[in-house]
Parts: C-alpha cells; sequence; structure tokens
C-alpha cells in the first residue's frame, strides 16, 4: 500500500501474518535481537502506538481534532492557507500573544524545554516573513531574551543539573543570531512604544472615543515598555565588553533604577484573561478581559504539539497548559523582588559577609536557576577562558587578595600584617603558592552555595576534601614562618618585648586555624544541612548531635577562643613594631603581601583589626567606638563576639539533644531502637558512611566508631537518666541564654538591620528566635520527665518548629 | 528508579555464575581475613533474616514464589504499572526480571492464583568496585494492603542479595510516600541524599541505602 508523508511517498508492504506465525516457533521467554542490542538498551524503546511513548499517536488525536492529516504547517503554509494572520495585528490581539509568550518565558524559567514552551509559539520560527512591526519586534526581543539569558548566564554560571534545566537541547530552533542584535532590539522596541504613543495621543483626539481601543493601546504600551526595560536588565549582568570580552563592571545603582521602573509598570498592566463570554468582566477591573472571538486570526499561533515529534524518546513529555496571565505578573513581581535583593550582595566586602549572605539568600529566597545563576555571575562574573579561583570579585578584587585579606581579619597573622618588613623570594614564593591554592576551594565554596538545595550538600562533601588538603598546605606553611618571624621580632627590640606574646606567636599555626574555621563552618553547615532535608533518621539523632556538638563545636570553639587570644593579645605589639619602623622605612610598606591588599585595608579602615591610631587623617575619629563589619559597636576585646554566642548556644542545645536522648533511651522511652530484630543497619557501618565526608580532614581528627563510642561512654553512660534529664535541662536554658544575649544585642544596635534577615554564619534571626522557642518547651517536657511523669509514655520528636532541633512531645 | 547506567561488565549481565559468595572470596586474595569476617556478618544476617521469614505466621490464603516465565510478565506489569506513577516500557520490566529473575519475588492468592504483590531487583557492580543491589519496583495490590506483605518480599530480595555477596542496597522513593520510607526505614535504609525534582512530575525523591560493610 502507498502512503505519502510529506514530500515521500512510501511502498509499505504489510508482514504482520508471516511475523506472527514465525514467532509462535519461538518458547516462551525467548527474546531475539541483535548482538549488540541488549535488553538495557531495550529499557529506551518506544511501543509502538502506546500513547505515553509514542508521540505520533498524541499528535494523531490532537491532530484529529484538525482534520490535516499527519502534518505540522509551518508558517509560511499557515498564512498560505490563511489561518494565521501576520499583518495588521489589534492591540488585542498583540497584548494576548505577549502575554502568552510571556508565560512561555516563564515555563521556560521554571525549567521547561524549549520545544514545549517558546518554540510553540508558530510565530518564532519564521519571524523575518511577519510584516507586523510590533509582533516582529517583540517575536525576536523574546528569543534573544531567552538566548541570551541561556548562553550569558545559565550556561556561563553553569550551575545547573539534568533536574534543573534542560536547556542544553536546542533542537535546530532559529535564534537569529546574525539576523539581529540585542541593542536592535532595544532600539526597534522603543520605536515600538513611541509609535504606539503617537497613535494613543491621536485615538485620545477623536471626535467619538474608542475607549475600549485607547485602553488596549496604553496596555499594549506598558507591555513593551516592560519588555524594552526587562530586557535591558537582563543585558547588563554578565555583559562582556565586545572589543576585549573582558568582563563589565557591574552597574547596580543603574539596575536599581529600571527594576524601580518595572515595579511600577507592574501595577500598571493589567494581565489579560480569555474568556468564552463575550459580557464577562473582571472583578475590581485588574484584568484585561479578552473575548476569544477577537481572536479568531490568531486561534492557531500557538500549539503545544508542535514540535512533539522532535523531542526525544525518554523525554518528558507533559504537555502543560501555559500559565495564567496573572500568575505570569505576579511571578515577574517576585523575580524583580529577588534581583533587588540579590544585588545587596555588591556590599559585601569580606568573605565572611559574603557567604552569610550566599546562606542566607538561599535559605530565605528559594532562588530559581536563573536567580541563582545570576547571584554567582555578580559575584563572580565570568571571564572567557578563566577557571573560577582565577575570577575577580565583582570583577574587581582578585580572589587571592580578598583570601588574604580575609586571614588577616581572622587571626592576624604577622606575615600579613607587619608592615616594613622585607620577606625573602623564597617565602614570598611559598605564601603566593599557598594562597593561589586556597583560591580553589573558597571560590567552589560560593559556586557550591549556588547550586539547588540537594547538590549543595553534595558538593559541600566533595568540598571537605580539597579542605583537608589545604589544611596540610598550611601546617607546612605555619612552620615554615614560626622561625622566620621570631627572627624579625627578636630585632625589633622593643621595650616592651612580652615573653608570653611571643610565645603565643611562635606557638600559634595562623594559617592552619583559619583553614581549620573554614572547615568547620562547613561541617556544619553540612550536618545541619541533613536536617534541612530530613535526611537522618530518628536512630541516628544522639550520634549526630554528639558528634554535631563534642567534635565539630567544641573544636571550633577552640579555634574562636585562640583566634580571640591572638587578636587581642598581639595586635598592640603588631601595632608598635609597625609604627616603630614606620619612620625609618619613610612610611614605604616593604612587606610585599600587604601592599597587595593595601586598598582593601584602606576601603575597611575603620574596620581593619590593626587600625593604627597615629595613621588616622581625621583624629576625631578616634574617638568614635569602633563598629565591626556588622555594623555593631564592638570594643577591642569583642572580637568574634556574635559568632562565639550562637556557637555556644548550638553547643548548648546538641548537648541537651543528645543528653536527653542518651537518658530517653535508658529509660526506654523511645519508639526506635537500632537494636530491632529487623534491623539490618549496624551502628559501625552507619557510622562510618554517615561521617564518610570527615574522614580526611586533619582537624577534626577522624575517630574509629570504637573510639567514638568509648567518648559517648565517658560522656553520657555514667550518669542516672534524672542526671542526664538535669543537665539537659541546664543545657537548654543555657542555649536560651546565649541566643537571647545575641538579639539583645542586634537589637540594640539596629541601624543596618532594615529589611534583612539578618545571618552571622549560617545561622539567622528567625533560626535564633525558634531555637528559643524549642529550648523553652523542651525544659518544661524535660522537667516533667525528670518527675517521672508518665513514665510508661514514649517520647516523639517534632521538627516542625525548625528543622534543627526537635520538640519532644509527650 | 532511575537510568541506571549499569556498569558494562562485559557479560551481558550473564550474572548467575559469577554473583555466588564463593567467587567474591577469591577476589579479595589479600583480604582474607575481612571477608572471612564479612562472610560470618553475611551468614548472621541471612540467619537473621531467615529467622524472621519464618517467624511469621503467613497468612493461608497467600503464598510466595519466585519468577518462573515469561507467562508471569503480564500480570506483573498490570500489578506495577496499576500502582507506581512511572510508565514503564515491556523492556523495562524485562530487562530486570530476564536478567536477574531470582531476585524478583511474587505473592499469589492460593485460591485464584491472583498476584498480590511483586518486588523487581537487580545486583550489580559499581563503578566497578561496589556490589550494589537495587530495588526497582514494589507493589501490593491494594486490598492485601497492610498485611506485612511488602516487608516480607522486601525481605526475601535483601536476603537473596546477602546471599550472593552485596555492599549496599540501595533505591529511591517519593519524599511525600510516608509508607515506603517508613518501611525501608524499619529495615535500616538510611535517606542518602534527596534528589530534587526527581519525578516526572517534579517531585523531590530520597535515595534510601542500606549499607551492609
Amino acid at each position: 500500500m502507498q502512503e505519502t508523508i510529506g514530500d515521500t511517498t512510501y511502498n509499505w508492504t504489510d508482514v504482520t501474518t508471516e511475523f506472527a506465525d514465525l514467532c509462535r516457533n519461538l518458547p516462551v521467554g525467548e527474546v531475539l535481537r541483535d548482538e549488540d542490542f541488549t535488553l538495557f538498551e531495550a529499557m529506551t524503546a518506544l511501543e509502538l502506538m502506546d500513547p505515553k511513548m509514542d508521540g505520533g499517536m498524541s499528535i494523531k488525536n490532537h491532530f484529529h481534532e484538525q482534520k490535516h492529516g499527519n502534518r505540522t504547517l509551518t508558517l509560511p503554509q499557515l498564512i498560505e492557507k490563511k489561518l494565521v494572520k501576520t499583518s495588521s495585528l489589534t492591540p488585542t490581539e498583540l497584548i494576548h500573544l505577549f502575554d502568552q509568550l510571556l508565560s512561555t518565558f516563564h515555563m521556560w524559567l521554571d525549567g521547561h524545554s524549549l520545544a514545549l514552551t517558546l518554540y510553540t509559539c508558530v510565530y518564532v520560527h519564521d519571524i523575518p516573513i511577519i510584516e507586523d512591526y510590533p509582533l516582529r519586534t517583540i517575536c525576536y526581543t523574546f528569543v534573544k531574551l531567552i538566548d541570551y539569558i541561556r548562553e550569558r548566564i545559565l550556561l556561563k554560571a553553569g550551575l545547573f543539573e539534568e533536574e534543573d534545566f534542560s536547556g542544553t537541547l536546542t533542537y535546530n530552533f532559529p535564534f537569529y543570531r546574525d539576523t539581529i542584535k540585542d541593542q536592535t532590539c532595544l532600539s526597534d522596541l522603543k520605536k515600538c512604544e513611541d509609535e504606539l504613543n503617537k497613535r494613543l495621543r491621536s485615538l485620545k483626539h477623536e471626535s467619538e472615543l474608542n475607549q475600549s481601543e485607547i485602553n488596549a493601546t496604553q496596555q499594549l504600551i506598558h507591555r513593551i515598555r516592560f519588555l524594552r526595560l526587562f530586557f535591558g536588565v537582563t543585558l547588563r549582568f554578565n555583559e562582556a565588553n565586545e572589543k576585549t570580552n573582558e568582563q563589565t563592571y557591574l552597574n547596580s545603582e543603574e539596575i536599581l533604577r529600571n527594576l524601580k521602573q518595572i515595579d511600577e509598570l507592574l501595577l500598571l498592566i493589567r494581565p489579560s484573561h480569555v474568556v468564552d463570554d463575550e459580557t464577562a468582566t473582571s472583578p475590581d477591573n485588574a484584568e484585561l478581559i479578552i473575548p476569544i472571538s477577537s481572536l479568531a486570526d490568531i486561534a492557531r499561533s500557538f500549539d503545544p504539539y508542535y514540535n512533539y515529534r522532535q523531542l526525544p524518546p525518554a523525554f518528558n513529555r507533559f504537555i502543560r497548559q501555559l500559565i495564567l496571565p496573572s500568575c505570569v505578573y505576579t511571578f515577574l513581581g517576585s523575580i524583580c523582588q529577588q534581583l533587588r535583593r540579590m544585588l545587596e550582595v555588591n556590599d559585601k566586602r569580606t568573605l565572611k559577609q559574603a557567604f552569610e549572605f550566599f546562606v542566607e539568600y538561599s535559605t530565605n529566597e528559594k532562588p530559581s536557576l536563573f536567580i541563582r545563576s545570576l547571584l554567582l555571575l555578580s559575584y563572580l562574573p565570568s571571564v572567557q577562558g578563566c577557571l573560577l579561583s582565577s575570577r575577580k570579585i565583582f570583577g574587581q578584587i582578585s580572589f587571592t587578595e580578598q583570601v588574604k585579606y580575609e586571614m588577616r581579619l581572622f587571626i592576624v597573622p604577622p606575615l600579613l600584617t607587619l608592615k616594613y618588613i622585607t620577606i625573602d623570594q623564597e617565602t614570598i614564593n611559598y605564601g603566593e603558592n599557598f594562597f593561589q591554592r586556597a583560591c580553589v576551594p573558597f571560590s567552589n565554596l560560593f559556586y557550591s552555595l549556588c547550586n539547588n538545595r540537594a547538590r549543595t550538600r553534595e558538593k559541600l562533601s566533595n568540598l571537605l576534601d580539597e579542605f583537608s588538603v589545604l589544611q596540610d598546605e598550611s601546617e607546612k606553611l605555619d612552620q615554615w614562618l614560626h622561625k622566620y618571624f621570631l627572627q624579625h621580632i627578636l630585632q625589633a627590640n622593643l621595650s616592651t618585648l612580652n615573653a608570653q606574646t611571643l610565645l603565643l606567636i611562635e606557638k600559634t599555626s595562623y594559617f592552619f586555624q583559619f583553614i581549620l574555621h573554614w572547615t568547620l563552618l562547613i561541617m556544619e553547615y553540612y550536618l545541619l544541612m541533613g536536617f534541612d532535608l530530613s535526611l537522618y533518621s530518628k536512630r541516628e539523632l544522639y550520634d549526630v548531635y554528639f558528634y554535631f556538638a563534642q567534635i565539630i563545636l567544641f573544636t571550633h570553639i577552640n579555634v574562636y577562643k585562640t583566634s580571640t587570644n591572638i587578636l587581642n593579645t598581639t595586635i598592640p605589639m603588631l601595632i608598635q613594631i609597625n609604627q616603630k619602623h614606620q619612620q625609618i622605612s619613610k612610611n614605604q610598606t616593604s612587606n610585599i603581601f600587604v601592599q597587595q591588599f593595601n586598598s582593601l585595608i584602606q576601603q575597611h579602615s575603620n574596620d581593619d583589626p590593626l587600625m593604627d591610631s597615629a595613621n588616622d587623617s581625621n583624629p576625631g575619629q578616634k574617638k568614635n567606638k569602633r563598629k565591626n563589619l556588622n555594623g555593631l559597636l564592638s570594643t577591642n576585646t569583642d572580637h568574634h563576639e556574635q559568632e562565639v554566642a550562637l556557637i555556644h548556644g548550638h553547643f548548648a542545645m546538641s548537648t541537651a539533644m543528645h543528653r536527653c536522648l542518651k537518658a530517653l533511651e535508658l529509660e526506654r522511652r523511645l519508639r526506635f531502637s537500632s537494636t530491632d530484630a529487623n534491623y539490618f543497619l549496624r551502628d559501625e557501618i552507619r557510622y562510618r558512611h554517615r561521617f564518610l565526608p570527615f574522614a580526611n580532614l586533619c582537624a577534626p581528627p577522624y575517630m574509629p566508631h570504637a573510639d567514638f563510642l568509648h567518648i559517648q561512654n565517658l560522656s553520657d553512660n555514667r550518669y542516672t537518666p534524672k542526671e542526664l534529664y538535669q543537665d539537659a535541662i541546664n543545657n537548654f536554658s543555657q542555649a536560651k541564654t546565649y541566643f537571647e544575649s545575641y538579639l539583645n544585642r542586634l537589637t540594640i544596635s539596629k541601624q543596618q538591620t532594615l529589611n534583612r534577615t539578618f545571618t552571622t554564619s549560617f545561622t539567622s534571626l528567625a533560626d535564633v528566635e525558634s531555637y528559643i522557642r524549642i529550648a523553652k518547651t523542651n525544659c518544661v517536657v524535660l522537667k516533667l520527665l525528670l518527675s517521672g511523669h508518665k513514665s510508661d509514655m514514649k517520647i516523639d520528636f517534632d521538627f516542625t518548629l525548625h528543622a534543627h532541633y526537635p520538640t519532644l512531645k509527650l | 528508579m532511575t537510568s541506571e547506567a549499569a556498569i558494562p561488565n562485559g557479560l551481558d549481565h550473564q550474572v548467575d555464575s559469577c554473583l555466588t559468595t564463593n567467587d567474591k572470596n577469591s577476589v579479595c586474595d589479600d583480604q582474607e581475613n575481612q571477608s572471612a569476617t564479612k562472610l560470618d556478618n553475611d551468614k548472621e544476617l541471612i540467619l537473621k533474616l531467615d529467622n524472621l521469614l519464618l517467624d511469621d505466621q503467613n497468612d493461608p490464603e497467600i503464598y510466595f514464589h519466585s519468577y518462573k516465565s515469561e507467562n508471569e510478565m503480564s500480570s506483573i506489569m498490570t500489578l506495577i504499572s496499576g500502582t507506581l506513577s512511572e510508565p514503564y516500557s515491556i523492556y523495562t520490566y524485562r530487562y530486570f526480571i530476564h536478567n536477574w529473575p531470582d531476585l524478583c519475588f511474587l505473592c499469589s492468592n492460593r485460591q485464584t492464583n491472583e498476584l498480590i504483590g511483586a518486588i523487581v531487583s537487580k545486583l550489580d557492580l559499581h563503578k566497578k568496585v561496589l556490589r550494589r543491589g537495587y530495588i526497582a519496583m514494589l507493589a501490593i495490590n491494594k486490598e492485601y494492603r497492610r498485611k506485612k506483605i511488602a516487608s516480607k518480599l522486601v525481605l526475601m530480595s535483601i536476603r537473596e542479595m546477602i546471599r550472593r555477596g552485596c555492599d549496599e542496597i540501595v533505591l529511591e522513593a517519593e519524599v511525600n510516600n510516608d509508607a515506603a520510607l517508613n518501611l525501608y526505614e524499619n529495615l535500616g535504609f538510611l535517606r542518602e541524599k534527596r534528589l530534587y525534582r526527581y519525578y516526572l512530575n517534579g517531585v523531590d525523591a530520597y535515595r534510601l541505602k542500606l549499607w551492609l560493610k
């Protein structure tokens, strides 16, 4: 039999009966296959005529209604058959098309494929033949907008995984890259806007006012203006200088101005709503009602099945309805909000502040791939052929400078604080090498934080491996420097040379402590994310809280102590040495490292730990109390004050948790046990796998399970349940105290808080407030348990107040 | 279920011959002591599993059996595709069941022979070093739920995997599927990671894993 599809005619022979007959010779279960084609390959097979798998079946049903056979008509064909119009479109038609295109844009941002979003619009497949100028311009702009976001933002940021984004597939769709440039779209949109404004003016001057046409034209003008501003804003991100291909500086003031204009426009735009009933009106006139009859000429403009045959076989074939315009415009409003908020990253001038911002932003805003990519590219703009670690922060500050500056802030190593020492080449190389290598995991940290949360946790565990190498390297650098600086300091021959201070400097592994500090931050965040993602089972809680408190937080408390001690003890001496040599060196900084980040020091001279009182250009400033980098009043002894308060709070909470868990276990009040008959996971095996990311670190050193059990024994097993309950109560109270004092200090100095959710390390204000409530509740419950209340009742754990710590429930 | 990249072990999954615990021991020459203790541990586990499976008084109405032939394929597919959300072609079922028939356990009604429950799993070498069991599908007919049939099928599957030498067992489950999550977690499976938007309908999943070594 003959069949013609498109331009080809096929001569088919029906072999069904022969095939079925031959199959009868096969025994049950035998499969005939080609040598290289195994059952594994066969899994991607499609069953013909199965509507879930065979695309043709769906199209067949779809087209059956259209009675046009099995063919997708091209735009020229549709025009020829007068099924769609491409000239003299009315404002209403244009508004509808615009809103539909905007809806496809939203869905694409959400992760749906181009084939099922933008390119379901038939116009977009052949824009040059469209006669209508506004329509042509709008179509080009949407294509360029999506292309720019894809190429310059999503692909450059490289943050996506399969589940986020299917945009690497372009199906040979046209992007008109040679036909029209981005800037041309912007000027074309302006021209459209101007022409429409002229038209609007003339409409308003007519003797008989056509109010509906006036409204429609006005609404169209708003939309075109919106598109121009939105596209303009998008183009400013990761903007590359055309000639040099170098990153241009992100002009956030300009962007904020445009965002404000966009916000105003969004208030004016009335989203369209297509109705069957001609007489329908919108309550409070919020929507622009469009009767379906006025769209007759463009009824075929969108076809969800247009590209169906091109979709890869195993693809997600769900055809979703386009999102309603009212939802789309709300979504765009929230995008603008998120963008505005995201631009705050520009005033994060230390790694710590940037880290806190990234953590806070990803937790609270739950940003889409688009926004996450913008965040990464705003902080670390991409440069052709440049590794992540070689990028400049905000396109301005070299990453190594930032890292060195961070080290100086944290623990004032002599290498980065003594201005007037000359460092030999070997030491410079040694140091520089270390700083360069440090950039890799630190830049990766920011990269990891921009992934979706599930992937972030995975990436953090990989990061810990990188940090373990860095720990090794830092130890070596410290060893190298120890003897070196002792000499220098002795030579300084200060009258106030304090033997104790000298000893301290000699003993301290500056760079190791710094790397350890960040390692611990990552370990803590990794562990807490496990709670955020609901990964821990109730049977694990005891080990998790114990590890968290007694190994991680305990070590971190000591690191802060060390750092605070160093800052308090050695800063005066370092300042003295600098002052002493200043005259001799004629104020020429000879320490090459200090020279390198001198501009950073100057920018933040108020916050520099070595604020040199002799150097003040404004003597009046001396009198002011110094504000630390978070805008809070602090004195010299208050280094890391907030962080220390929070970490003590966490330590107390976790200690309380593991104490009461042990008590509950002893009193058989738990609903579960890992000694259940049908529980097949051995504690030792679980311990090893769960804490595997921590296994390679120098510090905190990895503990085999036997040792871990031993310290648990020493810590908890020697006590009676009553003693444990009491200790837990004490710890929860302490936690409450630490957290409340933290909050009090913040409210005293509120100037910089504004609309922010204030985050220190990875703990936000909202977190702290929840922790306090949990501590209070648990104290109450524990007091009841202490008194032997309902001794036969089991306890449950409720994580609804906060994922990190449960409330105990009777 | 994922489209797992099964490591080409060059044997086109003629796996039965190389999956006995004897062969596994001959591979770990220099770790004989370790593998001896692992074997003891495995024996221990299998004993535990045997006891569990025997302990429970079976409902006389039902009986458990292994996959025997393609004749059973159709009822398996009907049962499973009726309960799971993802669409699978017959070849997906065949891939698992033809290659690992001993890891496909079924439960039927004694009188009507109607298929009540089925578990489909595999055991493969992961990244050339790890012997990983994978539970691809588990389904129980609505009318027979809450009778511990699912746990028994899972126990049978785990027992067979351990018998053949297995380092870990994995599967994916939707974050909202409390029944499945409870079932597996009570057996010792932990949530190893969260998989964002894993399923076609955009829902997240957990990768559940039972570590045996």
